[in-house]
């Protein structure tokens, strides 16, 4: 384990060297990235490597929706956390325009200009508390309006579609999730942020409403400028909003490359997987084949070779032994050993 | 304030009943403060008297009134009830709310006191300090006493509130949305945590009133002071029961019964009332 | 032949708290049939109350949920049994156990956490019909597990030791040992990644296939219901608007509210701009008057505003709660 670290230490070293270069082009570098939780004390205790290296990057000046996706476990949620800072990784970096996290959090410019929106929008805002509070306060305590507070909080709240009429005097429960999603975004553009982290952003959105807010990522984007990382299990809604896609699984990044060719040609036997599990709305085109579950969620974090090797289609002797690199194929990196 | 009270006393029996029986509590207590007779004293009356106009529920063996003997008990249970709660509550909210805050090492050190207090044998603990101080215990020193030990169930109430409101997503929005620390503390907690402090104040008094009771049945605390207790213990030591003295052993009794119950139904009420849900279907609703 | 008929059932929430009655119509007025041995879907998003209706229909009906109006009859043995006069919930349940079966949302709520998986299945089986002979129970819950593809190896596991997906195919399993004749299962897929939904849809079908029994299949995701359903019927603010056979549904679908449902649908390799839908479903406790779609529909009229339609045919087996289909009747 000591070995280990060191060894991850001297890495660092390198890639932060590499990271200073890139520093002036680079809106948010994610390094080796890994996050070890510890589960239980004493004999029954044990570790899980919720992230496992994984590295991407945002540039400056060229918004984009980034994509992670995977399935629950995958670690997508806890990469989100490491970038807001409510974790403290286990080794790599995140440097956000070349200052490492670790010494901007909680720091007001940083607050400012990394925003989050969560993944349940029922939960997000306190329901004893009416919601325009929430816009009015973000707006004071980020000192954003010198002379007329109401004009950036109408301002953007018609950036997502909504007015202030609407969300007057308003309790979070006397709104849709859509309109409280839309809110939450409102709330997190009030400081006029390049990024938004925005975690399982639609799976508590009715399907009606759901495109309300992914037009509006969309929106953002081209609009204002914004990045956004996308984090979701829903390929579809994927496809339809983002540029770029990693898909994760048990903490590791497999494929990573543009929307179009991961998901519209994926080469990850995974990804291949995934895909052809996404329900199709048309009865026309049902499942029609069988498929392998997954072993006990423990058993793909701790295994050693590639972790998909329990369950691959295309697994060879050497998938269980020993963990596949990066392989740069068709525009997109794949972490498998079928393209050595 | 006084909608709300409109509406739960129109509206919920429990609070009417609960409300009404207190209000005639502190009457009473008040009342008492112009008591004719030294409640400390023997002999001011004539003993063992029946029910009659000048003594509505006779006299005692003591030569005590038993009807102002009752009322200055009650007075003084209350005053003791409240305060062992304020007491307690203070200690109570102000380590559970740091410790549930901070965390860390302070929780830590907190909890194991508050520990070693929940598992101390209480009642055997209160009954060797009563009886060494048992002359001196006035009714402000046994409340500070019984006070002093009440309050560690309700820290950790309050402390295990603070964490689960500490992982809910809405105290991350207001950090996110650059709220300090004791805003959120203040306009986004404690609409959650004072319902709890007032329903576990009031359980506290019946607690304390409880407790006190018992001392004195016991013969552990000032027999002087009528109290609740108290009184119960001489009209034991007198065997009312057997000879079928019943103003005096059933007078405290069930006003202690009465005001316990009354106690509870207000709590019970006052947190439903205040239960986040009820309030936020309420919201739905109107 | 239908094994289930249900006739304008009007289910509502009544509480009343300090003064104020709040009455959630949660199901308003709902008629429907379901055919022997197939997989019938509702679809609908949440708050429109088909959960409500699931309830109503399978008999689970504790206050403050009270029926108005209606008649849930089924069809055992072609003996018929109205299981809301089933004055006593004994008998209630009697039925439910063994010829109604429900398969929940959450299996966490299901199985014991300190029980092993076992335990639970002793209990089940118990609970309907006694226990007799231990080798005769282990071989009829070992052959239903084979049927399905579980390994009889998770019997000695507790819950917390299986994955999500492997929880909700046991639950799946508990709810179907007893072969019951008709399964109500809401939102089973929900809350679950797409490999799993694709194995419990796998396996939803396989007991159908095996148990010959008829499934009710509730879920908001019109993706599933795709794959797993014979006929659809969609539902908006407690209400039935549109009902059709599967195909139908996808691909010539009449109300307002269905089309923009499918409309707002992505799929992958298709990049084309998706319109989402106007406004948002109303308050069960307000609901809109006259047709409870006309605040966000486009085509609405003054008189959708006023009157309510009624569920008609328009085709075969396709019904559609909408004045604009009353001219092509």
């Amino acid at each position: 384990m000591k070995i280990n670290q060191k060894n991850s230490q001297s890495k660092q070293v390198k890639l932060n060297q590499v990271g200073v270069e890139q520093a002036s082009s680079q809106l948010l570098t994610v390094d080796d990235l890994t996050k070890v939780f510890i589960k239980g004390q004493g004999f029954t205790k044990s570790t899980i490597a919720a992230v496992n290296k994984v590295s991407f990057s945002l540039k400056l000046n060229q918004p984009e929706i980034f994509t992670l996706a995977g399935e629950s476990g995958s670690g997508k949620s806890t990469v989100a956390k490491l970038i807001l800072g409510f974790e403290v990784p286990t080794s790599g970096s995140i440097s956000y325009k070349g200052d490492k996290i670790a010494k901007l959090k909680g720091k007001k410019e940083f607050m400012r200009d990394v925003q989050p929106v969560f993944q349940n929008p029922f939960e997000t805002f306190n329901p004893l508390k009416k919601i325009d509070s929430y816009l009015y306060e973000t707006e004071k305590n980020f000192k954003m309006a010198e002379t007329d507070q109401d004009q950036l909080v109408e301002k953007s709240l018609e950036l997502v579609g909504l007015s202030t009429a609407e969300i007057k005097d308003k309790y979070p429960s006397e709104m849709s999730g859509g309109q409280l999603q839309r809110t939450s975004i409102a709330r997190a553009l009030i400081t006029n942020p390049s990024l938004l982290i925005t975690d399982e952003p639609v799976s508590m959105i009715d399907a009606s409403l759901r495109m309300s807010v992914i037009n509006l990522f969309k929106k953002l984007k081209e609009e204002q400028g914004v990045s956004i990382i996308y984090i979701t299990h829903d390929l579809a809604t994927a496809y339809y909003v983002s540029d770029r896609i990693a898909i994760m699984l048990r903490g590791q990044v497999v494929e990573m490359g543009s929307v179009e060719k991961v998901l519209g040609n994926p080469l990850h036997p995974y990804t291949q997987l995934l895909k052809a599990s996404i329900p199709v709305p048309n009865p026309a085109n049902k499942w029609a084949s069988d498929i392998a579950l997954s072993d006990l969620e423990t058993k793909e974090y701790s295994r050693s070779g590639c972790k998909f090797s329990g369950r691959c289609p295309k697994v060879q002797a050497i998938c269980k032994e020993c963990e596949p690199e990066n392989y740069r194929i068709e525009d997109r990196d794949v972490k498998c050993h079928l393209y050595k | 304030m006084l909608r709300v009270f409109k509406r739960l006393f129109r509206y919920d029996k429990r609070f009417r009943f609960g409300f009404s029986i207190l209000t005639l509590f502190i009457m009473i207590a008040l009342i008492s403060l112009f008591s004719p007779y030294n409640m400390k004293a023997w002999n001011t009356v004539p003993r063992d008297m029946a029910s009659s106009l000048k003594y509505p529920l006779g006299t005692n063996s003591m030569g005590q009134d038993i009807l102002w003997q009752a009322m200055v008990a009650i007075k003084n249970s209350l005053l003791l009830g409240l305060i062992a709660a304020l007491i307690s509550r203070i200690i109570a909210i102000v380590l559970g709310l740091l410790a549930g805050y901070k965390g860390g090492l302070f929780d830590r050190i907190v909890m194991t006191i508050n520990d070693s207090f929940i598992i101390i044998p209480l009642f055997p603990v209160l009954i060797l300090i009563a009886s060494i101080l048992r002359t001196s215990l006035s009714i402000t020193v046994l409340g500070i006493i019984i006070g002093l030990f009440g309050w560690a169930w309700d820290a950790r109430l309050f402390r295990s509130q603070i964490l689960s409101l500490k992982e809910r997503e809405f105290t991350k929005t207001a950090v996110l949305s650059g709220m300090k620390t004791y805003k959120i503390i203040t306009s986004e907690h404690l609409p959650y945590i004072i319902p709890l402090i007032m329903a576990a104040t009031i359980n506290n008094v019946i607690w304390v009133i409880g407790m006190e009771v018992t001392l004195s049945m016991l013969g552990l605390s000032n027999l002087n002071t009528p109290t609740i207790g108290t009184m119960i213990y001489w009209a034991l030591q007198y065997q009312a029961i057997f000879l079928e003295k019943w103003n005096w052993i059933l007078t405290p009794i069930i006003s202690c019964i009465v005001l316990i119950l009354a106690l509870y139904m207000l709590s019970t009420s006052i947190s439903e009332y205040l239960d986040p849900r009820t309030r936020l279907q309420m919201i739905k609703g109107e | 032949m239908s094994i289930l008929e249900v006739k304008e059932l009007k289910a509502y929430y009544s509480t009343e708290k300090y003064g104020h009655i709040y009455r959630v119509r949660a199901v308003d007025g709902v008629s429907f049939q379901v055919h022997k041995n197939e997989i019938y879907g509702i679809a609908g998003e949440s708050g429109c109350g088909k959960s409500t209706l699931l309830k109503a229909v399978s008999g689970l009906i504790k206050p403050p949920l009270e029926i108005l109006e209606g008649e849930v009859a089924y069809n055992f043995d072609d003996k018929i049994l109205d299981i809301l006069a089933l004055k006593e919930d004994k008998q209630r349940r009697q039925v439910r156990g063994v010829r109604i079966s429900h398969i929940p949302q959450g299996s966490m709520s299901v199985l014991n956490p300190v029980r092993r998986i076992k335990k639970s299945f002793e209990d089940i089986v118990d609970a309907h019909q006694k226990i007799k002979d231990r080798t005769c129970f282990d071989k009829m819950v070992k052959t239903h597990l084979e049927a399905l593809g579980l390994d009889w190896s998770v019997m000695h596991a507790f819950p917390h030791q299986l994955s999500g997906g492997m929880r909700q195919r046991i639950t799946i399993a508990l709810a179907t040992i007893l072969k019951p004749d008709i399964i109500f299962a809401d939102e089973p897929t929900t809350a679950l990644d797409v490999i799993v939904q694709r194995g419990v849809v796998q396996l939803i079908k396989q007991i159908k296939k095996e148990q010959q029994n008829t499934l009710i299949m509730v879920t908001h995701d019109l993706a599933i219901h795709a794959n797993l359903c014979d006929r659809l019927a969609i539902m908006y603010a407690g209400k039935i608007v549109e009902e059709a056979d599967v195909d139908i549904i996808f691909n010539q679908p009449k109300h307002p509210y269905t089309l923009m449902l499918l409309k707002s649908l992505p799929t992958i390799g298709d990049k084309s701009i998706r319109a989402s839908a106007p406004g948002a479903p109303p308050s069960l406790i307000h609901v809109p008057s006259g047709c409870r779609f006309h605040p966000r529909c486009p085509e609405a009229t003054e008189r959708c505003r006023k009157e309510t339609p009624e569920l008609i045919q328009v085709g075969e087996g396709h019904r559609v709660a909408c004045f604009l289909e009353e001219g092509s009747k």
